[in-house]
């Protein structure tokens, strides 16, 4: 996030936010009142005078039934020889609303104060502040001269009496200033925020503590902060949480990532919100966050450390030898989900129509394929999925190049996976021969060091591998066939090219999928059901068939399966969510993808039901 | 009634002066408790001399084994076993000596000399009643049976009751052979009773008291026409298992060197034209010729037989008597006398299986004599072996205990260097493979520019596939810069391929390979640039080692290293447990507290002292661990290479004639 950026988040959210923080019959309100006590006592100022009772733990401050005289807040200079009273307006400073929001009675009362009480008789001056959280324009900021000028330069006798006015801008390079800390939020949310401040400031990324107590308080306190009805204001006070927590990381490389981890879950949680909400302001706000905060973050990221990935064995660890296939290709599928991300959000981006921008975009995005050939030529994780759910990945990194109409290298990628692929099955000792279908690395990191199966069924099925098959179709036609036989005979069905058995140890069958109709939902909310939990299971019985249909080729078995699988279980990619926050959210939440991501690429549309043969 | 009572039960008498050590031997025998009295038994033992000398004595003095005989075995006594046990003690305590032997057969055959022929047999019996001992009684009883008389009936009877008890011990074999020897009518009639065709064991006896009357120059002229008649009675015979029985008889004589050469020279011309079960009794008349005391022409017969019958298909008993015929005759009958080389018997009998340790065995006794002995027959020799028979060579050197001894004294040989650098660079896969093979065994360590031919392509592709299939480790360095010698630098192709290897095994261990080739690589462009190469490598890796790129923690994976620490540690430890004789034969102690310990030892607590700590470390091969697929794929492409080359090699022309 740039400083550009943090100033006009904190423009946003400070404009957002009311006069006063209280509980209304209509709900919550949030005030700017509260943003002004916590930067008087961060400029070392004592609370003189609030306008309302503290809440106690999340409930929110209680106004005083007591005349206010025109002041909001009051506080003694830490000297205590000024007195600073501020008058509060969540109202723009305008020639009309001058009088008719009491901007001038509220400001000749508070320049009017008595000093003459003991708890007084050392102040040597008064200041009075007026603080706006709207826009000004120019006849109103004469009225305020006009009236400042003619209420004098004393209190009482001794006093002097200044008038300062603090606009939404004056506000905001406060806040810059002396208030990026979990204070800057309402009172009910300081402690949930210290609390996960203090966490990044002291967990690494990825270590127990990270995961089990780190994430699941931001998860809450993302909820809490999003709660009721989605307003700009609550966007964007998530908008101004990050900056605070990413100022509080621990200083150690591994921050790095780990603020991006942070954010993504930020993101799921403003896109989940977005999609409760109908305001389309709401959904300008997040897009906005989204863009300006994560998306530039992780684009900086790779700009920073892209290049790294391509060099050889970056990747490499110092982990325990059996454990290091493992943690090399988590890194990797890690870089490669980031990186297809940043390809497909920078690609979907709609930049104004000019060759300069579209030569730009253009030399973003094959920056960013870039890092993805390098990564996948580099570092031989990459070429390791564990996960059936590393489909995901490897989806992204076909879209890229499929996109790019980079055919040669999706060639020589799908060859050199089935490669990597089939001598991973021959070892029979092996526990990555199988892919985890649970998506559960504890299984992995179980099978390795008991070497067995934590199921029966662990790897037995196989969605990851359909879709390389699927892929298969997107090959030039000279390329298809080989590889498609290659890929079924030996793979799938573990057969040498004499049809000899390959000794495998265990079979493994193709699986699809068809989410349910609540899949966006249930994606995007990392509830308690899980996508792939829902839906139908499309057994293939790896396309052996042993009716009329045996001599059909296999590449018309494998494409009648999916017309009939598009055509029972229609799949709408459409949606008011950016396919790269649904990726995302399938990334991090360990769900599938969809296979119409890829079919709606590479075959053509669904025939009508009436021309579909019925199944065999 | 117990030992120690029959033993008492027998007349105590004043024994003469002169025999000093045979009055003590019996008076210790008479002493016998329960257990021997041991400390008489070492004072005769170790006066073994006079001892000796004493028997001499006693035996040849015909009136002091009358008056032993009379005072300890009294012909009136009726309890022979008790005779056989007093006599079993007379030899545990003068020792299993010849002389104490002697004493006893002597005394045997004095006792039953006077006795009639029933209670001779019935002392034959008591003597080979206890079946335990048989073995060691038969030597009691050979001057009894040369010297008294037996009906043939009566010995027939009894030999056949007592030879299979005999088991593998050969005590009884020798009776027959006094008996045959000393009774040549009585050996033939015995040989001649039809009931002995009824058994395994009367087939045996047979043969073997055909065989001894047959090279017997004592037997009477017409006991020897009766028997000529009768081995050519069984030469002739329809049954082949009659055959059989008759070239066996051939062995005894054999054994002893008694067949005229002649003779042997017409049998194993016959052998030729009989069927397999006959001719594997060549195999064990070649053994018993070469094994024993036979000329070295009747050894010459034998190779030269063996020449035509030594054979991949032979049975693993006759490989083994063909290995063991050239190791016996290698050195003491030379090509030049032979007229052909006894080793290449070893060629033909290829394959031999790797779990025929015996031959393998001699096969190495016979190299490894050679080895000092002949250095370029051995190498010759070797080399021949590797490229006609590499794969049984192989599967013998990777069965772990064949050549074990071999290879230990050949890495100590000057010359052995500049041999496993010339096989190394051999046009033939099996002589290249041998190569390999001994740099990694013998950990050779050659410098640079040491002098060897370059590669041709082939050789270089096998030399490669080969390389990459051995997983070679201790030796990786050394057999680079050993081949950067060999490559042919105009060959872009050659180039390309020796330096990525190279490169992979840098990186692979770069404390086995990169840290050591890094010297002789200043003098060898060709591996400087791999170096160079390596060397950035790990700069970069070493700049990225703190990156952000992979600083982050893997989920639960941490939990998981430290549970397979744990459970590794206890694998290990019941590994050990199980296979350490030291840890199975002393107690465990597991400490809790403290860093030194003390025991408690009969009472007396010892001195605190410290803990021990030990460990091992050994260099992991990197890329297996960050890229095994591209490992194994490597490994599978070597092998598809190498089925390929074989494939050509198979139909193009044979590299050695």
């Amino acid at each position: 996030m740039t400083k550009e950026t943090l100033h006009l988040f904190l423009s946003h959210y400070l404009s957002a936010l009311s006069e006063e923080t209280q509980q209304t019959v209509a709900g919550r309100r949030f005030g700017f009142d509260h943003v002004i006590e916590q930067l008087g006592v961060a400029h070392g100022w004592q609370v003189h005078r609030t306008p309302s009772h503290s809440g106690i733990g999340d409930t929110l401050p209680k106004p005083k039934k007591e005349p206010e005289h025109g002041i909001d807040y009051a506080f003694f200079s830490a000297d205590r020889t000024a007195l600073l009273i501020f008058v509060l307006k969540d109202e723009a400073l305008t020639y009309k609303n001058f009088t008719a929001e009491r901007f001038d009675t509220d400001l000749r009362r508070a320049s009017q104060h008595d000093l003459t009480l003991p708890e007084y008789s050392a102040i040597k001056g008064v200041r009075v502040i007026l603080a706006y959280n709207k826009n000004d324009d120019e006849e109103g900021i004469e009225e305020f001269t006009r009236l400042t000028k003619t209420l004098g330069t004393k209190v009482g006798d001794h006093a002097t009496l200044e008038f300062e006015r603090w606009n939404l801008e004056r506000l905001v390079t406060e806040v810059e200033a002396k208030l990026l800390t979990p204070a800057l939020l309402p009172a009910n949310f300081f402690k949930s925020l210290t609390y996960v401040c203090w966490q990044v400031g002291d967990f690494t990324h990825g270590s127990n503590q990270w995961e089990e107590v780190l994430l699941p308080d931001w998860k809450e306190l993302l909820e809490s902060l999003l709660a009721g009805e989605v307003t700009p204001r609550s966007v964007w006070m998530v908008g101004v949480t990050l900056p605070i927590v990413r100022k509080h990381g621990k200083e150690e490389p591994a921050f790095e990532t780990g603020w991006l981890d942070l954010a993504e879950w930020a993101m799921i949680a403003l896109w989940r919100a977005a999609k409760r909400s109908k305001d389309e302001a709401v959904r300008k706000a997040v897009t906005a966050v989204w863009l300006e905060t994560y998306v530039q973050d992780l684009e900086r990221f790779y700009l920073r450390h892209g290049d790294d990935l391509g060099r050889e064995h970056s990747l490499n660890t110092r982990t325990e030898y059996s454990f290091q296939p493992v943690a090399e290709s988590y890194l990797a599928f890690w870089h490669l989900g980031r990186l297809g991300i940043l390809w497909f959000t920078v690609t979907s981006l709609k930049f104004a129509d000019t060759e300069e921008m579209k030569k730009a975009q253009g030399e973003r995005l094959a920056q960013i394929a870039g890092w993805m050939l390098g990564l996948v030529q580099a570092n031989p994780g990459a070429m390791r999925p564990i996960l059936d759910v590393h489909h995901v990945e490897l989806f992204l990194f076909w879209q890229t190049f499929y996109r790019h109409g980079e055919t040669q290298i999706i060639t020589q990628w799908l060859k050199d996976m089935y490669e990597h692929l089939l001598v991973r099955r021959r070892q029979s000792k092996d526990p990555l021969r199988l892919i985890a279908s649970d998506n559960n690395w504890e299984s992995v990191f179980e099978f390795i060091v008991s070497g067995k199966a934590p199921t029966e069924g662990y790897g037995r099925s196989s969605y990851l591998m359909l879709m390389l098959l699927e892929l298969g179709f997107s090959l030039p036609f000279q390329n298809r066939g080989e590889y498609l036989k290659c890929f079924y005979e030996h793979l799938v069905l573990g057969q040498d090219s004499e049809g000899q058995p390959l000794g495998f140890a265990e079979s493994v069958e193709l699986a699809g999928w068809a989410p349910s109709k609540d899949w966006e939902d249930l994606v995007m909310a990392d509830g308690l059901v899980r996508a792939d939990e829902r839906g139908v299971a499309l057994m293939t019985h790896n396309f052996q068939q042993r009716s009329r249909r045996t001599t059909e080729p296999l590449s018309a078995r494998i494409e009648h399966f999916v017309q009939q699988s598009r055509q029972q279980h229609p799949f709408d990619v459409s949606s008011r969510i950016p396919f790269s926050i649904l990726a995302l959210a399938c990334i991090k939440t360990r769900s599938p993808l969809p296979s119409e991501y890829w079919r709606q690429l590479i075959f053509s549309a669904p025939q009508n039901p009436q021309e579909i043969p019925s199944s065999v | 009634m117990t030992d120690h009572a029959e033993a008492n039960s027998i007349p105590q008498m004043t024994l003469p002066t002169q025999t000093p050590l045979t009055d003590e031997v019996f008076a210790a025998v008479r002493a016998w408790q329960p257990e021997p009295p041991w400390k008489q038994v070492d004072s005769i033992q170790k006066n073994r001399a006079a001892w000796e000398t004493e028997v001499t004595l006693v035996c040849a003095d015909p009136s002091i084994v009358a008056r032993l005989l009379a005072r300890e075995l009294p012909s009136s006594a009726e309890n022979d076993i008790a005779i056989a046990t007093m006599l079993d003690r007379v030899q545990l305590l003068a020792g299993h000596f010849q002389f104490t032997k002697q004493l006893i057969e002597v005394l045997v055959a004095g006792y039953m000399a006077p006795l009639p022929q029933e209670r001779r047999q019935v002392v034959l019996r008591a003597i080979t009643s206890d079946t335990s001992e048989i073995s060691m009684r038969a030597n009691w009883l050979t001057r009894a049976i040369r010297t008294l008389d037996f009906p043939v009936e009566f010995l027939h009877a009894w030999f056949l009751e007592v030879l299979p008890a005999d088991g593998s011990g050969s005590g009884f074999w020798s009776v027959v052979g006094e008996f045959t020897a000393a009774k040549p009518e009585g050996a033939l009639a015995m040989a001649s009773i039809p009931q002995l065709d009824q058994t395994p064991i009367g087939r045996q006896l047979r043969v073997r008291l055909l065989a001894g009357l047959r090279f017997n120059p004592a037997v009477p002229s017409r006991t020897a026409e009766e028997l000529a008649a009768t081995l050519a009675g069984l030469a002739g015979h329809l049954d082949p298992e009659r055959r059989i029985d008759y070239l066996r008889t051939y062995k005894e004589g054999a054994w002893r060197g008694d067949i005229p050469t002649e003779e042997l020279r017409s049998v194993m011309e016959t052998l030729n034209r009989a069927t397999a079960a006959e001719q594997s009794i060549g195999f064990e008349l070649a053994t018993a010729i070469i094994s024993g005391s036979s000329s070295k022409e009747h050894h010459m017969v034998v190779l030269h037989w063996l020449r035509g019958h030594a054979l991949p298909q032979c049975t693993s008993e006759q490989k083994l008597k063909v290995a063991e015929a050239v190791w016996r005759t290698w050195k003491s009958i030379t090509i030049a006398e032979l007229g052909f080389d006894q080793v290449t018997l070893l060629f033909a009998i290829q394959p031999v299986a790797a779990n025929l340790a015996g031959v393998w065995r001699d096969i190495e006794h016979t190299l490894q004599e050679m080895m000092h002995a002949e250095p370029d027959r051995f190498r010759q020799t070797v080399r021949a072996l590797a490229q006609k028979h590499w794969r049984a060579l192989r599967d013998a050197l990777d069965e772990g205990k064949a050549f074990e001894w071999l290879l230990g004294e050949l890495g100590q040989l000057p010359w052995v260097e500049a041999f496993v650098t010339g096989i190394s660079g051999s046009t033939n896969r099996g002589e290249r493979r041998l190569g390999a093979y001994l740099f990694e065994a013998l950990k050779l360590q050659p410098s640079a520019g040491t002098p060897a031919a370059k590669f041709d392509t082939v050789g270089f592709r096998t030399w490669l596939a080969e390389f990459q299939t051995r997983n070679v480790y201790e030796t990786v360095a050394a057999q680079l810069v050993a081949a950067a010698q060999r490559v042919d630098e105009q060959d872009e192709w050659m180039v390309q391929q020796f330096q990525s290897e190279a490169y992979y095994q840098c990186l692979n261990l770069p404390g086995r390979c990169l840290a050591k080739i890094r010297q002789p690589a200043a003098t060898l462009p060709l591996l400087q640039h791999v170096v160079e190469a390596a060397d950035a490598y790990f700069k970069t890796l070493s700049d990225l080692r703190d990156s952000p790129i992979k600083a982050q923690q893997i989920p639960s994976m941490r939990r998981y290293e430290i549970r397979k620490a744990q459970l590794d540690r206890r694998r290990m430890q019941e590994m050990a447990d199980k296979n350490s004789i030291f840890a199975q034969a002393i107690s465990k102690s597991y400490l809790i507290y403290g860093n030194q310990h003390a025991y408690l030892m009969e009472g007396d607590l010892s001195s605190p002292s410290g803990l021990q700590e030990f460990s091992h470390s050994f260099e992991m091969p990197r890329i297996d661990c960050i890229d095994p697929e591209a490992a194994n794929h490597r490994q599978l492409n070597a092998l598809a290479t190498l089925a390929e080359l074989r494939r050509d090699e198979e139909s193009g022309p044979a590299e050695i004639s």
